[in-house]
């Protein structure tokens, strides 16, 4: 076993303020069972690093002389094939790497020291299969806020950014936009013959019966692609996300479906009800009892007309009516026309190894293959334009089309061109179901984004041509800033920007969160949350926040601190149906939705729909709340509900978010061992009952939580703000501690304090920004980076706080356009 | 078939053409020999709800104060849970579970399974429990789902049943589609067969495809591909041991009859059933959701030709009231359980036989009625898992819902299965917060575990 007494070793060999570097000097030693002490084996660097950082920053307390919380580390192995041994640097590892340790009141290591220490002992632990891997850890989402912030903002680092040549995971919503319409429907007919119905039957049995016709198609398959957000970064999206066998399973009984749709049809389960005497029907098939039910399978759907002479013809399959089938595969599902050596590779590898199977079988293994290929499942991002001197690779128009319309889009950059196709449904049957069973135009039929026309015309190549497209795309009209449930996110003009702002709140979550509604009906203060609430609640503040958007100015300020506060579900009216439905004027008062925001629905009437102002009229009020009471995104409803628990609030989560969202630091996990709960007791607050964690252990890692956390105490778990708890005046206060930035470490004494204080850093912006890059980059930002950001910043600063330039900014930074 | 018969037998086997990929199959084997055998879950889920007070034994009742625990020997079964005398030392009835962390109606969908807020319009929050289970007894299938409905697309997904968060699991409607992908690797001819060809071929042709692109990438990359390219790995390893299985698989596999084109959909559930014997037999599998039906499901092979839907509202056919009608449908399902235990049971495993390593539970996608509020949500299991589930022919029935005495939810139901099969969990799904803290509520059942 190797042992190092560290400070025997340190004293002789590197006097604990020496900067020397190693040597291969054996130190002296009086633990008899250590090779390294007795000068058997080198120290290696590792173990020079480790002995140093140690000796200056650990073993003052860690020592063999009384040692802090028993942990002594002056007589650690560095033996790390020995499980025991790697996981006590394990924890090494994690203390230094979270900064829990050294303490804040001793002598801090650098951030290039604690780097070095953290990069050596990793490859040591690494070498010995325990380590982290650093290197490949730091571009995961988690652990996006582990480089140096101070260095990616000072300047120091002049490395031509770029970013590593790529695949990209198929976004799953984009597969949905692709698929589920075309490939993903189970459908189903209903025919009911002989009841009421708007069709007389002119001939066969039924003649001088009416028909009615149902066609019901819905969505019935599973994405391969299934979202995935990490609970640290928040962001649904990033590159380093794969596609595995559970993909890969999906993918395959999806592409099955497809090859049969596109090669023979759709097929429909027509269910054919028809009346007599003694039946009865009800308005959907399943009350129809007794008459006559029969089911019939037919085909419907346009297919290529390609594909259908090669599935009809019995004869072999030419090469030129195959290279034309090849063409449409390729359109419909990657497109783009194939390669020279593509028509000749699926030609030979994927249909003539299956011709023997007959032409159907053949053909549909193609479309399958095609739908299975890597370049189907990833988009990938290689550089395939012009090489710089500095050996990056400009991105080609292709794939800036993809880039810019993926930034900002969740729908195919690229439409299909037309495609000759053919009905396969023949049959003479009655005018409804001929109509139902033929299309006029194929389920796939899609135009091309704005961005291909401008590829198509040569005009997407250089910097200053995606920085015209990106200001376009960004000045397109957005119609009003109210979102609802039925016009969601996704139907804003570039849906990706307020996207970024629900995954960087959170706030979207608030319904998943589960409140005991029921209980509610009885309790001051939340009588006007229901079911529904928190889903309107978010709706809400996406429109708060595309209002602000709309205004672009200082946006970050805005929301972190505006008072501005919508409801947009409200007209402004109090509808008297609506108030003696409520049980009369008064628990319509308490009950009304604009309670959430300690609104009265009365005092705060107006009429939107009449209202003088057109903006109004468009979007409601925007309704101001004392300043004390709300104070941006932070105290909306929705973003504290979605930081809370079932029962009560919850502080650390909160003061969790504060310190990675907006100042980029670190809190560790929590440890397994750890069983958090705090104790029940009604007759305290919960600050109250928190206070068990400042005496214990635990504070070590709360302490950078809680006293952030904790000025949302002014508000209940549903968000509704509150001048007393538990019969006594809420203790808002806080703190701001340990950040990157000395400058604003202070007390606080409420929530508005906390955020006009951290709206005003450049810490706060600058984290921000790492986030704005993070979301839109799909990774995490690199040293290298640190042009594009301080370019960003710069931009956002100058522009008075536009968002709008902050992503020009980025979207023309050579982050977002060099591949190496 | 002895199961060191069948050790033997495949060992023989993997001296042939898939000896490679056949080999971790014979280990399976070996350490269920050597250690303990595979612990096996059937899941059959009927909609419109399973009504509790069918399924109480003479002189037995629930939705009471307090806990009612009663071993069933010497009681008589009531009428629809007849079929399963047999298997009468080994049958659990559970009642008054609740299930109101779930939202119901019509179906609860993913969170009768998950104990969990679902609808079918958005992916599954969580796990459901044989999802869960599946993944933690993987086999050359993970999970086999089986779906009795009308329609005939073939793969469908009810909202059931999911292995993690956004990853719904498939269910095979088509008694043929189900067939061929379970025993294709056996077909001799036919359409069935070149399907299957034609998938093979585009797997194989893929994964050298996605080895020769892996070269021209950066090593991230190619590491990401890899795991797309394992994917085909593991689908083409799949087929290999298909067919090695050839001969236990053919010597297994159901006959390919009538049953699988009938124009009546009840036969199509006697073949699921069928296909879930051989798939457990042949260790295909470990975990099979058989999802028995669906609200537009026409019983017209068993004499009701009304569908489920209307029965549920209250429609007779022809002289049967709607409740003879449920009575009968419920009593087809539990006639198709006890042909599946027997099967099992004919097959010795271990000192027993491969009974005693397998739980079926039969329950409902929407508790205990057509429309339901979740108060009540019977189970009835057959299997005791060699002793681990403590019952040698058990009725219990849990306070009802909103007696002081009631914390017992589907979630404790799912943990306990957790319990037995080794993985234990103390939370699955959501609480039901009206039974106050998440904390009070976890954990299995612990009247159930041995």
């Amino acid at each position: 076993m190797q042992r190092l007494c560290w400070a025997a070793f340190l004293l002789v060999a590197f006097p604990l303020a020496a900067n020397g570097q190693a040597t291969d000097e054996a130190p002296a030693n009086n633990q008899p069972s250590s090779k390294a002490g007795q000068g058997e084996t080198p120290a290696t660097d590792f173990q020079n690093t480790a002995s140093q950082f140690l000796g200056k920053f650990c073993l003052d307390c860690h020592g063999s002389t009384d040692p802090e919380g028993d942990v002594r580390l002056d007589n650690l192995d560095v033996d790390l094939s020995v499980t025991e041994t790697a996981d006590s640097w394990n924890r090494i590892f994690n203390q230094v790497q979270f900064g829990e340790m050294p303490p804040e009141d001793e002598t801090q290591p650098s951030a290039d020291q604690r780097a070095t220490f953290l990069r050596q002992l990793d490859h040591e632990l690494t070498l010995h299969g325990r380590g982290f891997e650093l290197d490949k850890k730091l571009l995961l989402p988690q652990f996006g806020n582990h480089i140096d912030h101070g260095k990616l903002f000072d300047g120091s680092v002049t490395e031509k950014p770029y970013s590593p040549a790529r695949l990209w995971r198929q976004r799953p919503i984009i597969y949905d936009a692709i698929w589920g319409n075309a490939y993903g429907r189970a459908p189903w007919y209903s025919v009911k013959i002989g009841g009421t119905g708007n069709h007389l039957i002119a001939r066969g049995p039924h003649k001088g019966k009416l028909m009615a016709t149902r066609y019901f198609q819905d969505q019935k398959y599973a994405n391969p692609f299934f979202e995935f957000v990490h609970h640290a970064s928040g962001f649904t999206d990033y590159a380093s996300i794969v596609a595995d066998q559970s993909s890969l399973e999906a993918l395959l009984v999806n592409a099955e479906t497809m090859a049969q749709i596109l090669t023979v049809g759709q097929k429909v389960r027509i269910v054919t009800q028809v009346k007599n005497k003694g039946s009865r029907t009800g308005n959907n098939e399943a009350m129809f009892v007794g008459g006559v039910t029969t089911t019939a399978n037919e085909y419907r759907g346009r297919v290529p007309v390609i594909f259908n002479h090669i599935v009809k013809s019995a004869q072999p399959v030419t090469r030129d009516d195959f290279d034309q089938a090849l063409d449409v595969a390729f359109a419909l599902f990657l497109r783009r026309s194939p390669k020279q050596e593509e028509y000749e590779h699926y030609w030979r590898n994927v249909f003539q190894k299956n011709a023997e199977l007959g032409n159907e079988m053949a053909l549909q293994a193609v479309l399958i293959y095609v739908t299975l290929t890597p370049e189907f499942v990833y988009r990938m991002e290689l550089g395939l334009g012009e090489t710089d001197a500095d050996g990056r690779r400009f991105l080609s128009p292709q794939e800036l089309v993809y880039s810019l319309h993926y930034a900002l889009h969740n729908k195919p950059a690229f439409g299909v061109d037309e495609i000759e196709t053919i009905d396969v449904y023949t049959k003479q049957s009655e005018a409804p179901i001929q109509r139902t069973m033929t299309t006029p135009r194929p389920a796939w039929a899609a135009g091309h984004s704005a961005l291909v026309k401008e590829m198509l015309a040569g005009k997407l190549k250089t910097r200053e041509d995606v920085e015209r497209v990106v200001r376009q795309m960004l000045d397109a009209r957005q119609n009003g800033w109210v979102t609802t449930h039925n016009r969601t996110y996704l139907s804003t003009t570039n849906p990706r920007i307020l996207q970024f702002f629900r995954e960087f709140f959170g706030y979207y979550k608030a319904d998943e969160v589960f409140k005991d509604i029921d209980e509610f009906k009885k309790r001051d203060g939340f009588q006007q949350f229901v079911q529904g609430s928190a889903s309107k609640l978010a709706y809400d503040t996406d429109s708060l926040i595309l209002h602000i958007l709309q205004e672009d100015k200082d946006v970050l300020k805005q929301l972190l601190t505006t008072n501005k506060v919508v409801s947009v579900y409200w007209n402004g009216k109090n509808d008297e149906q609506q108030v003696k439905r409520a049980g009369g004027a008064e628990k319509y008062r308490r009950t009304h939705h604009v309670q959430s925001y300690n609104l009265d629905p009365y005092e705060h009437a107006y009429d939107k729909d009449n209202h003088s102002d057109p903006q109004i009229r468009k979007n409601g009020q925007v309704f101001r709340a004392p300043a004390e009471q709300r104070c941006g995104i932070l105290t909306q409803p929705s973003w504290l509900i979605a930081h809370s628990g079932n029962f009560d609030n919850d502080p650390v989560r909160r003061g969790k978010w504060i310190r990675e969202k907006l100042l980029a630091g670190v809190v560790m996990d929590l440890p397994i061992n750890v069983d958090a709960q705090i104790p029940d007791n009604e007759h305290q607050t919960l600050r109250e009952r928190f206070q068990a964690v400042h005496e214990s252990a635990c504070w070590r890692c709360h302490k950078k939580m809680n006293p952030l956390g904790m000025p949302f105490e002014a508000y209940n778990h549903v968000g509704k703000w509150r001048a007393t708890e538990q019969g006594q005046p809420v203790d808002a206060s806080g703190s701001i501690t340990l950040s990157h930035d000395d400058s604003l470490h202070q007390d606080v004494q409420n929530a508005r304090e906390l955020m006009e204080t951290l709206a005003e850093s450049d810490l706060v912006r600058q984290s921000f920004i790492r986030h704005v890059f993070r979301y839109w980059m799909g990774r995490n930002e690199m040293l290298s980076d640190s042009q594009t950001l301080m370019a960003m910043d710069k931009a956002y600063v100058e522009s008075g706080g536009s968002f709008k330039e902050l992503l020009v900014a980025l979207m023309t930074s050579d982050s977002f356009l060099y591949r190496k | 078939m002895k199961s060191s018969n069948r050790r033997n037998l495949l060992k023989g086997l993997s001296l042939g053409a898939g000896a490679v990929a056949l080999s971790p199959f014979v280990r399976r084997l070996d350490a269920a020999e050597n250690q303990e055998p595979p612990k096996r879950f059937v899941f059959v889920v009927k909609s419109s709800g399973l009504q509790g007070e069918y399924l109480n034994p003479e002189g037995l009742e629930h939705r009471g104060d307090k806990l009612v625990d009663s071993t069933l020997a010497e009681r008589s079964l009531p009428e629809s849970l007849k079929p399963l005398a047999p298997f009468q030392d080994q049958l659990t009835i559970i009642q008054g579970l609740s299930g109101k962390m779930t939202r119901l109606g019509h179906s609860a969908h993913y969170g009768a399974l998950g104990g969990y807020k679902a609808s079918p319009h958005t992916p599954p929050l969580a796990a459901t429990i044989d999802g869960y289970l599946s993944e933690t007894f993987p086999s050359v299938f993970n999970h086999v789902g089986f779906k009795m409905s009308e329609g005939s697309q073939g793969v469908t997904f009810p909202a059931i049943s999911a292995k993690g968060k956004g990853q719904q699991l498939p269910f095979q409607q088509n008694p043929v589609a189900a067939f061929e992908n379970l025993f294709g690797s056996i077909l001799e001819g036919g359409d069935l067969k070149k399907k299957y060809t034609r998938t093979g071929n585009v797997l194989d042709a893929m994964s050298s495809d996605i080895r020769k692109l892996q070269q021209n990438l950066p090593s991230t990359e190619q590491e990401k591909l890899g795991h797309y390219l394992s994917g085909f790995e593991a689908l083409r390893d799949r087929r290999v041991k298909l067919v090695s299985m050839q001969k236990t698989l053919k010597e297994h596999a159901p006959e390919l009859d009538d049953k699988y084109t009938s124009r009546f959909k009840t036969q199509h559930l006697e073949a699921h059933f069928d296909m879930a014997a051989s798939a457990l037999v042949t260790g295909l599998t470990n975990v099979i959701t058989i999802h028995a039906d669906g609200l537009d499901s026409v019983y017209s092979g068993i004499g009701i030709g009304n569908n489920v839907h209307a029965i549920g509202h209250g429609a007779g056919y022809a002289t049967l009231s709607a409740q003879d009608c449920r009575n009968a449908i419920r009593q087809f399902h539990v006639e198709l359980i006890s042909g599946l235990a027997a099967k099992l049971k004919a097959i010795p495993e271990g000192d027993g036989t491969m009974l005693d390593n397998t739980l079926i539970v039969y329950t409902s996608d929407n508790a205990a009625q057509h429309h339901s509020v979740g108060n009540d949500w019977p189970m009835v299991v057959v299997g005791n898992l060699a002793g681990r589930l403590k019952s040698q022919g058990r009725f219990l029935a849990y306070p009802q819902y909103g007696r002081a005495g009631h914390k017992h939810t589907i979630c404790n139901w799912f943990t306990t299965l957790c319990h037995l099969a080794g993985v234990p969990q103390d939370l699955f799904g959501q609480p039901d917060l009206a039974l106050g803290k998440p904390e009070n509520q976890s954990g299995p059942l612990a009247e159930l575990l041995s």
